[in-house]
């Protein structure tokens, strides 16, 4: 009679209780992961924003170069100018001294349509 | 690190011990409350209770015990049966215990008989059989006489192998 409960001892262990679902992880777990995942996206959003002022601002160089030769005839400006009483006693005493003088402020006051490309120079051939 | 060193202090099982606790035994402990008339799921649910509440701390290690863990299930499936969890008829379809080989027919067969078992006679078997104690923790667990226990585990097994319809466990249908 033993033996016989042995083997239907045996024989019940031949089957295993369904598998439940695996333990969750405590309420703390949960949020730590949260504030985990939230530190990663705040980074990655701010690593990229970086990235891409850095790039503009790359791109921009270019046109800031642009920018302080355009601004040149006022650094031009700058430099010492005849005054109008100067510039007419200039014109009455010295006529070609004058043209002179207005062609060189004219290539620093006015755009240049000799340069090559420029609009001025494309009007002015057609 | 502090917290490993409370632990030590108050004598406290790790995380890690305690998943493996239900590595262990979380099967055994859902079929268990499964026989208290729970459906599988709130069954699950009262499983995953107790040891979330275990990480949770509180419990003194050497408190936790195989016979603790089931007798702390008992108690929850039994409030749980009184508070209206989710009960179904235990002959019902959905298996609690899966055939080795898949055979669906002795798993239904067994799951009846066990069904028809009086309550303290099919807790014994499966505390036994499926949650690895002896009939000495199951007595000491049930608060009742080791002779008790053993005549229970007897007449179950009887009983389960009339449903077997073989008096040797050679003929029939095993």
């Amino acid at each position: 009679m033993e033996k016989n409960d042995e083997q239907f001892e045996a024989f019940l262990h031949e089957f295993q209780p369904r598998e439940p679902r695996p333990l969750p992880l405590p309420a703390a777990d949960v949020m730590w992961r949260r504030r985990l995942l939230a530190a990663a996206v705040v980074i990655l959003a701010g690593s990229t924003s970086l990235w891409f002022a850095t790039r503009h601002a790359g791109q921009t160089k270019l046109p800031a170069a642009e920018n302080s030769r355009v601004l040149q005839p006022e650094a031009v400006q700058a430099t010492p100018k005849l005054s109008l009483p100067a510039l007419t006693r200039l014109a009455q005493s010295d006529p070609r001294q004058f043209d002179a003088v207005l062609d060189a402020d004219s290539r620093r006051t006015l755009p240049d349509f000799q340069e090559k490309g420029s609009t001025l120079a494309s009007l002015a051939k057609e | 690190m502090r917290g490993a060193k409370d632990a030590l202090e108050h004598n406290q099982l790790s995380e890690r011990e305690i998943r493996s606790l239900y590595e262990r035994h979380g099967k055994a402990l859902v079929l268990y409350a499964c026989s208290f008339g729970l459906d599988f799921g709130s069954a699950q649910d009262v499983a995953q209770q107790l040891f979330l509440k275990l990480l949770g701390g509180g419990v003194h290690a050497l408190q936790l015990s195989p016979g603790y863990l089931f007798r702390a299930v008992r108690n929850a499936s039994l409030n749980a049966r009184r508070d209206g969890a989710k009960t179904k008829p235990l002959e019902a379809d959905t298996s609690w215990l899966v055939h080795r080989e898949q055979k669906h027919e002795l798993e239904i067969t067994l799951q009846s008989a066990l069904a028809r078992l009086p309550e303290d006679q099919r807790e014994v078997v499966i505390l036994h059989i499926w949650g690895g104690l002896t009939l000495q923790e199951i007595a000491d667990a049930a608060s009742t006489s080791l002779n008790t226990v053993a005549s229970r585990y007897r007449y179950a097994l009887q009983k389960l192998r009339t449903a077997f319809d073989v008096g040797d466990p050679g003929k029939g249908k095993l």
